[in-house]
């Protein structure tokens, strides 16, 4: 993926820029929000990520300019200031996701596959299917293997977020914030037994598991012999 | 910007606002004096001039009448003594009689003239001044056209009289007298206005400039006072005059406003305080573990191993930086601005949904009442963190086989949500410092956690303009929040 990635600290911008490298991605780097943003006008990005607190043009102005112009580019937020009024400023103008620092690295992986899915996602899905796991949203339905799953409210919920991103790593954060809308984290673990009691409903009495495990990272949903 | 950061800032400004005060001004005192003098000084000239004005206009009246009142007298006199019988150097004695009487009889600083005036306006008969004197007469009155006149003339030497003249048949008589001594009146009275008009001012001018000053220094104690009070000196207060008056009022209110920054400050340096503390000791820990790892030669997995629970550290260091910040940002309250109505209702439900399968895991029944469909003004997010805080500690302490229980009540103007669980509880001593910040009570030293979520949860409640206590500390503890909720509508 063409990632564009604006920060102004030279130690911060240097890492990421090689994790990401490492990663496959093909990442252009500005140090400022000028230069930032000549670049995102001038060159087409599959992702931006933009620190907010930057010299010349600071994160939400370049936003702001940016879509102005050019509302389908995907936006990542980072910041150091994490206040509430930051996020949901960040979202109004047009970032589809807001991360704060320190992140774990294997966050804002997760976070950046999530966020250009996002814009692929098609909305007209109204049965989303995994290996032999159907969950049909209009008849709010959850089957495998022709069996119905019984599931809470909530197990619905976070079962088709993690359809929707079938193949893709979600980190508790995330979930927590997508499925409960807690934007902190403290109790993200808490997370962890939500997701085993729905493997025990969804993954316990069939096969293949479908419901992995990513170590230090999050959870994903997948279908292994895909 | 840390503690030193702020209070720069305060001398910063307190400084500037001195230089400000030894440039030239004029103190409040002299400008009270001087307005107030001044209001005295117009007073003083209207009511001058407005006695002068009516002393004027009686004194002219009082002559008028005077004359008005002789001549009468005279006239009548007159014509009776023009009846037949009498002869005419009889009248004339009469007449001349009458006149001279007149003159005898009145006031000589008067100086009372009388004459009788023939039909050519010559005089036949004269008495007091008029004898070396003549005073102009209209024509009129002597055709006989008009019965009397009044007027103001000047005689010889520029005196001022009032002459008055009557018809009588074939002539007119005539009376003059003098408003000299009404003028000096008046003249004296203007003296005394003269006189005394500067050294009222000047009196009043100087009490009143030491009234003035007397009142205010209670004010220049003030400043003084104030000017001594800093960021490193702020246990000093006004003192009060005891009076009761609007400037005790102030002092009262100034002494307020210092309790509350005092608070305000040292809250900050006990959080500062903490935070060093609280980050110190991973700190130092991860330190010495780095430390020794660079002694020597370690392997390619000890590297890794280390760098994994340096990684684990550093994480655990940034999230008790983040409760430490989210504690403070919840002193400070949410802006009135920034408050929306939050149905409480879904939020309950929510934490409740939320923490289910934990509490099934720890074998904890977890249920809740019916909740009442109100509405809190304030912010979602800390309302979900606050009963998050309180339900993931009862279910924490709570061992397995019991139960937590979730309850909300209306009561009047405020909700109470009740957080009971059936642990062992708090002992009396804890339950004091259980929103002590960092505290974790005895049986918490083996579980995760750095003891800031009841201070937030508080912190949280109080920023809705409500609280939590501990309804009881045990066993079985019981948490209680109340909550002001939106009144009129409770959609």
């Amino acid at each position: 993926m063409k990632i564009l990635y604006v920060e102004d600290d030279p130690t911060a911008r240097e890492y990421i820029r090689r994790g990401l490298t490492e990663h496959g991605h093909v990442v252009d780097v500005a140090e400022d929000g000028a230069i930032g943003l000549e670049l995102a006008l001038s060159h087409s990005y599959a992702l931006i990520i933009l620190d907010v607190g930057l010299p010349e043009l600071d994160g939400f102005e370049l936003l702001a300019r940016l879509r102005e112009h050019d509302t389908s580019t995907p936006v990542l937020f980072l910041s150091a200031r994490g206040e509430v009024q930051d996020r949901v400023r960040g979202l109004n103008l047009g970032a589809d996701d807001y991360l704060p620092k320190p992140f774990a690295f294997a966050e804002l992986l997760a976070r950046i596959q999530a966020v250009s899915r996002r814009r692929l996602d098609d909305p007209e899905d109204f049965v989303l299917r995994v290996a032999d796991l159907e969950l049909d949203l209009k008849a709010h339905l959850v089957r495998r293997a022709g069996r119905t799953l019984e599931l809470t409210a909530k197990q619905f919920s976070l079962l088709e977020y993690l359809m929707r991103n079938a193949g893709q790593v979600l980190s508790r954060t995330m979930i927590m914030e997508h499925i409960w809308g807690y934007s902190f984290d403290t109790y993200s673990n808490v997370i962890d037994v939500h997701i085993a009691h729905l493997r025990k409903k969804v993954d316990r009495d069939f096969s293949p598991k479908l419901l992995r495990t990513v170590k230090g990272v999050g959870y994903t949903l997948r279908d292994p012999d895909a | 910007m840390g503690d030193r950061g702020y209070t720069s800032a305060f001398v910063g400004r307190a400084a500037s606002g001195q230089a400000r005060a030894s440039g030239w001004r004029l103190p409040i005192g002299a400008k009270l004096t001087l307005r107030y003098t001044a209001a005295i000084a117009v007073t003083l000239t209207v009511v001058a001039l407005f006695v002068y004005a009516e002393v004027t206009r009686r004194v002219n009246r009082e002559a008028k009448l005077l004359l008005e009142v002789e001549m009468r007298e005279l006239a009548d006199e007159l014509r009776s003594a023009q009846s037949p019988g009498s002869s005419e150097v009889e009248r004339r004695q009469v007449i001349r009689e009458r006149f001279e009487r007149l003159v005898r009889t009145s006031d000589p600083s008067l100086q009372l003239g009388v004459a009788w005036l023939g039909a050519d306006g010559t005089p036949l008969l004269s008495a007091g001044i008029l004898t070396d004197t003549r005073a102009p007469v209209p024509s009129s009155v002597l055709r006989g056209e008009e019965t009397s006149s009044l007027r103001a003339v000047n005689l010889g030497d520029s005196y001022a009289y009032l002459a008055m003249a009557m018809s009588v048949p074939d002539g007119a008589v005539q009376m003059v007298l003098s408003t000299e001594r009404y003028a000096e009146n008046i003249a004296r009275i203007r003296e005394v206005f003269l006189l005394a008009f500067p050294i009222v001012l000047l009196l009043t001018g100087g009490a009143g400039f030491l009234l003035a000053d007397t009142t205010l220094k209670p004010i220049r104690s003030m400043t003084q006072t104030a000017r001594r009070i800093s960021a490193t000196h702020l246990n000093e207060r006004i003192a009060l005059t005891g009076s009761g008056d609007e400037l005790d009022h102030l002092a009262e209110t100034l002494n307020d406003m210092l309790a509350r920054v005092e608070d305000g400050l040292s809250r900050m340096r006990r959080f500062n305080a903490n935070a060093a503390h609280e980050l110190r000791t991973p700190l130092t820990a991860l330190s010495s573990q780095l430390d020794v790892m660079l002694e020597r030669e370690r392997s390619a997995g000890e590297y890794r191993q280390v760098l994994e629970d340096a990684h684990g550290r550093v994480h655990a260091l940034s999230e008790v930086l983040d409760a430490m910040l989210r504690l403070a940002r919840t002193e400070a309250g949410i802006a009135p601005s920034d408050r929306v109505p939050v149905p409480i209702r879904p939020v309950l439900q929510n934490v409740f949904d939320f923490f289910g399968p934990v509490a099934e895991e720890s074998d904890v029944e977890l249920h809740q009442g019916p909740i009442p469909d109100v509405v809190v003004m304030g912010d979602a997010s800390w309302l979900h963190q606050l009963f998050a805080n309180l339900v993931a500690n009862a279910v924490k302490f709570t061992p397995a086989g019991g139960a937590v229980a979730v309850l909300a009540e209306l009561d009047r103007n405020q909700v109470s949500v009740r957080v009971r669980d059936t642990g062992p509880g708090l002992a009396p001593t804890e339950a004091d410092s259980t929103f002590e910040r960092f505290n974790r009570g005895k049986q918490s030293q083996t579980r995760p956690g750095f003891g800031l979520g009841l201070p937030i949860a508080r912190e949280i409640a109080r920023a809705h303009g409500g609280d939590i206590e501990i309804e009881r500390a045990g066993p079985g503890a019981t948490f209680r929040v109340t909550l002001p909720i939106r009144t009129g509508t409770s959609t």
